[in-house]
């Protein structure tokens, strides 16, 4: 057998510091194949995205490889000289980075960064290099390009596009008007489309002279008609304006697509692909990730992924590397890891993902299993609609706007921008509702209306029947004591300069609850419901870990015993393991305490563990809104369907519960 | 190594059996308690962990004792020196040599200069470090008011503290100070610290202002007014706190400059009488000598300079224990 493309066995990678020494990476092994896909998962400091670093000696700071064997290509990387590395690196070995707003440069064009990575490489698609070349050696035909393709150039497209509108009634009489302009409009791509392929698409419109024609027309580019092409190969539309625009000019997932245009330029036989859309939009995330995959499968390039999501990782790759801690905790084939966990840390990983979670319920409703299957909120009594008729919800909202003035060019002069438009949504006592969509959505703005943190521009919030617009500073001081909220970055919603124990007592002093030996107690019993030892409230935030802090935030949100709770993102920012753990404090609290929860967030799939009822909001308006399993099963309008596709592991058949298996 | 296969799609993943599936070895502790707190770690705050970087820096230590030693002759003046200055000037002595009670010799009136340098240490420290009081709390009130209300009020402010930025402080100090000649000590000591103050908040100012509006913006202000605490009891127990760093390390920093123009007042004869000895006023005394006697005017300028540069280097290590970036 050949040698695989990239092996790594044992690898040690260390981070040398003052006091001591950090191990980031403790013995990793594992193989690639040319043209294979291979996931790393693990959570936030296991390692994972230090040994894809290692690979490609990017490690930052102190960080080196102390031990082990990378071989790539039969090549031994580990103490390979600095000019190895450079040759790999773009040409070999490519990266898409983690965060694709801070990689790209902002002062330079799009097109540039792309140009650049072709030039590193040394690549030059200008036929007339190439023909200096072949006089050189003395042959008569024109060589391939180095990556094997002579490409359509914008001034090639130009007159080939003439000649086509020259017998365009000859075409038309043959295959059709359609076909004619859908390969007029779509299939001739400066810079992407190649001789052959073009050669075959004349052929299909039925000219006898396919091959002379395309010889004739499609000579090879140069260096911005490649740009272009690249781009347009990454899933950018308009790609030959697009180059010409600023980062800034981007929006994130455009962003990424022209990082992977840039990692994909020099054609790789290693893509590296680092949380490539953890910082997207779900369905953005989706979109960017099967075009990643089709890229690569079609390129014969292999893809090392790497991501905290198993069910992500698991439909993306083929093989699954799991490491906690700096080690490999267990390795395989994807879904034999997923149907059939040896190690405990996997088991509970398995156990945990969202993702998973969802898709395991999806398959249990298939063939007709009952509650007993993993539902946080223990299964309840699915109601018809969100209130129950004639019972007062807690909270209900009636054609809630709100519009934001964004500041014109000229002073005084404003635009209009409806953040939250008519939205409608109750919320019943015991339940949890769940507000869902993307970012900029409007969710969060209907949260700070809810919160009264903002007015709204018009319509109508009751809270337990009573309207927040009428309430008196007494009375809003009030609510405000029956409605608690959680924010999503654990890091910034506890002050760090107060004690964890001043933090949970805020609240019952600002609303002059008890005296202090009361308060006290008070504070200990809630640390206590949200499982953190007593010794916790002489601590300061930052000796918290990410989910240790949410904890806090929610024990501060309940020291009033709240009506409602609004679940900003609550979870969004923790650990898999530490989120499924989170989310069962959250539902156990429910059943003890009859917590209502407003739950704002954009991952269906912890909705679907979460939610009694679920509102989905897209540009400021409900689009659809219905029980959690009846949305789930059937969705209605196309946008909540392609969340719901957009939920990783969708396509996982994890056995067991499916019919056929 | 042959080109890859293009024409093999991967589809079924039972045909792609590579890698063995690989299973570490169960250890238990290896796998912990999802997320448990380590109670062996003794409690710590943001202040404590800048005090304990603090007392590592070499900067911070050499700077202490210096400030501890001004701060003792600053106090205590009769600890390092035999009493009043004026008291024991033999014309006998002019510019003596160094003796046993006079480490620095004597000066033009047969005074002890190192009596002089140990009292002068007073007016300067004294006016120093009010005048940085002065600062923190006007520069410091007017900064956070801007920051925390924002709108008109902070425009406003904001344009004042623009508007006294422009003036020259020495300037200005002049014109002030040359209507008040011929007051008393103490008096003095007030006016120049007024002065000090009224032209060096703007700087204060802004740094409040800046961190009070990244403070602003954080999400624990947002919980604390949705749990109904009022706007001034969030900016007192929640901004400010968060806010005192940067304005610590300026307020450090600037204890220097405000010596240093301290002494350039009294040198230009505008600031403290000549009766409090000063450091400024005691190089404009010897700025005549500076051809025949040069230690004359050293002496009092290096005591200057060394004070100086003890609360700037605090001021330094103070920034460095403080660094948000270095926090967390």
């Amino acid at each position: 057998m050949a040698e695989p493309l990239l092996q790594v066995s044992g690898v040690e990678v260390e981070f040398p510091a003052r006091r001591h020494t950090v191990h980031a990476v403790r013995g990793a092994s594992f193989t690639l194949e040319a043209g294979h896909s291979l996931a790393i998962v693990g959570e936030s400091g296991s390692g994972k995205s230090t040994t894809a670093h290692a690979i490609i000696d990017l490690l930052p700071g102190t960080g080196r490889v102390t031990g082990g064997s990378i071989r790539f290509d039969g090549q031994e990387l580990v103490g390979a000289p600095k000019k190895t590395f450079v040759a790999l690196r773009g040409a070999q070995i490519g990266l898409v980075p983690q965060d694709p707003m801070s990689n790209l440069n902002p002062v330079h064009r799009i097109g540039r960064q792309v140009r650049e990575s072709l030039k590193a490489n040394g690549i030059d698609p200008k036929r007339s290099t190439y023909k200096a070349l072949v006089s050189l050696l003395g042959e008569d035909d024109i060589p391939d390009t180095p990556d094997g393709r002579l490409y359509l150039s914008a001034h090639g497209r130009a007159g080939l596009v003439e000649e086509l509108r020259q017998r365009e009634t000859v075409i038309v009489a043959q295959t059709g008007r359609d076909a004619f302009e859908k390969a007029l409009d779509k299939e001739l791509v400066v810079g992407f489309t190649t001789r052959m392929e073009v050669q075959a698409l004349l052929h299909r419109l039925g000219l006898d002279d396919a091959a002379a024609v395309a010889e004739k027309y499609v000579t090879g580019t140069g260096l911005n008609d490649r740009v272009a092409g690249l781009l347009a190969e990454a899933g950018l539309p308009d790609a030959a304006r697009r180059a010409r625009q600023f980062p800034h000019e981007f929006s994130g997932g455009m962003r990424q697509r022209a990082l992977i245009a840039m990692a994909l330029a020099a054609r790789p036989r290693l893509l590296i692909a680092d949380e490539p859309t953890s910082a997207l939009d779900v369905t953005v995330q989706r979109q960017i990730l099967d075009h990643l995959g089709t890229l690569t499968r079609e390129l014969g390039t292999a893809l090392l992924f790497i991501t905290h999501d198993l069910g992500l990782a698991a439909e993306r790759a083929e093989q699954l590397v799991v490491m906690y801690k700096g080690r490999v905790v267990e390795s395989g084939p994807s879904l034999e890891l997923l149907t059939d966990p040896q190690h405990p840390y996997t088991q509970r990983l398995v156990r945990a993902a969202p993702s998973l979670a969802s898709r395991r319920i999806q398959e249990a409703k298939e063939v007709g299993a009952t509650a007993e299957v993993i539902s946080v909120t223990g299964g309840a009594a699915k109601a018809v609609s969100a209130v129950e008729p004639g019972v007062q919800p807690v909270l209900h909202t009636k054609d809630l706007t709100k519009v934001f003035r964004i500041r014109g060019a000229r002073p005084g002069s404003y635009t209009e921008f409806t953040a939250v438009d008519q939205v409608d949504i109750d919320v019943a006592r015991g339940t949890t509702a769940a507000l869902v969509g993307e970012s900029g959505s409007g969710k969060s703005t209907v949260a700070n209306m809810v919160l009264s943190l903002l007015t709204p521009t018009s319509g109508l919030i009751e809270f337990e029947g009573e309207d927040l617009s009428k309430l008196s500073p007494k009375e809003l001081f009030d609510f405000r004591r029956k409605v608690q909220v959680v924010f999503q970055d654990p890091y910034g919603s506890l002050d760090p300069m107060w004690s964890i124990f001043r933090i949970i007592e805020e609240p019952l002093r600002t609303h002059n609850v008890g005296d202090a030996r009361s308060r006290e107690a008070r504070v200990l019993e809630l640390l206590d419901r949200v499982a953190l030892p007593a010794s916790t409230m002489r601590r300061y935030p930052n000796e918290l870990s990410g989910g240790q802090r949410q904890r806090v935030a929610v024990a501060r949100a309940l020291a009033l015993n709240p009506s409602l709770v609004v679940l900003d993102e609550a979870v969004s920012a923790l650990d898999v393991l530490v989120q499924a753990q989170v989310l069962e404090l959250l539902g156990e609290l429910q059943r003890d305490m009859g917590l209502t929860y407003l739950f704002i967030t954009h991952d269906l799939a912890v909705v679907r563990q979460m939610a009694d009822w679920v509102y989905v909001m897209e540009k400021g308006k409900i689009v659809e809104q219905g029980p959690t399993d009846d949305l789930f099963d059937h969705p209605e309008t196309d946008y909540t369907k392609r969340l719901l596709d957009a939920i990783p592991g969708g396509s996982l058949n994890l056995g067991g519960w499916t019919k056929g298996a | 190594m042959p080109e890859t296969d293009l024409t093999h799609p991967v589809t079924d993943v039972t045909d792609l059996a590579t890698q063995p599936h690989f299973v570490a070895d169960w250890d238990e502790s290896t796998v912990g308690e999802i997320d448990a707190l380590d109670e062996s770690v003794p409690p710590a705050s943001l202040w404590k962990e800048a005090g304990r970087k603090l007392i590592r820096r070499p900067t911070f230590i050499v700077a202490a004792l210096m400030i501890v030693v001004i701060l003792a002759v600053t106090i205590f003046p009769t600890w390092f020196s035999a009493g009043d200055p004026k008291a024991g000037c033999l014309l006998a002595n002019r510019f003596g040599p160094a003796t046993a009670g006079a480490p620095l010799g004597f000066d033009q009136q047969g005074c002890n200069v190192w009596t002089f340098i140990v009292y002068g240490a007073r007016p300067s420290v004294l006016v120093g470090v009010l005048a940085m009081l002065a600062v923190l709390l006007l520069g410091g009130t007017i900064g956070a008011l801007a920051g925390w209300y924002g709108h008109w009020l902070d425009a406003i402010l904001s344009r004042l503290g623009d508007i006294f930025y422009a003036i020259p402080t020495v300037l200005a100090a002049l014109v002030f100070l040359n209507s008040q000649k011929g007051k008393g000590g103490t008096t003095m000591v007030f006016l120049v610290v007024g002065v000090i103050a009224v032209f060096a908040w703007p700087q204060m100012a802004r740094i409040t202002r800046g961190a009070v509006l990244s403070v602003k913006s954080s999400d624990f202000i947002t919980a604390s007014r949705a749990l109904g605490v009022s706007n001034r009891k969030i900016l007192l127990r929640h901004v400010l706190p968060n806010a005192a760093a940067p304005m610590i390390v300026v307020a450090t920093t600037s204890l220097g400059t405000y010596i240093v123009l301290e002494a350039t007042l009294s040198f230009l004869g505008l600031g403290l009488p000549l009766s409090m000895h000063s450091w400024g006023s005691q190089v404009a005394s010897a700025q005549g000598l500076i051809r025949n006697h040069p230690d004359q005017l050293f002496y009092p300028s290096a005591a200057l300079a060394l004070t100086v540069l003890a609360f700037i280097m605090l001021g330094d290590a103070v920034r460095d224990a403080l660094d948000p970036k270095a926090a967390r």
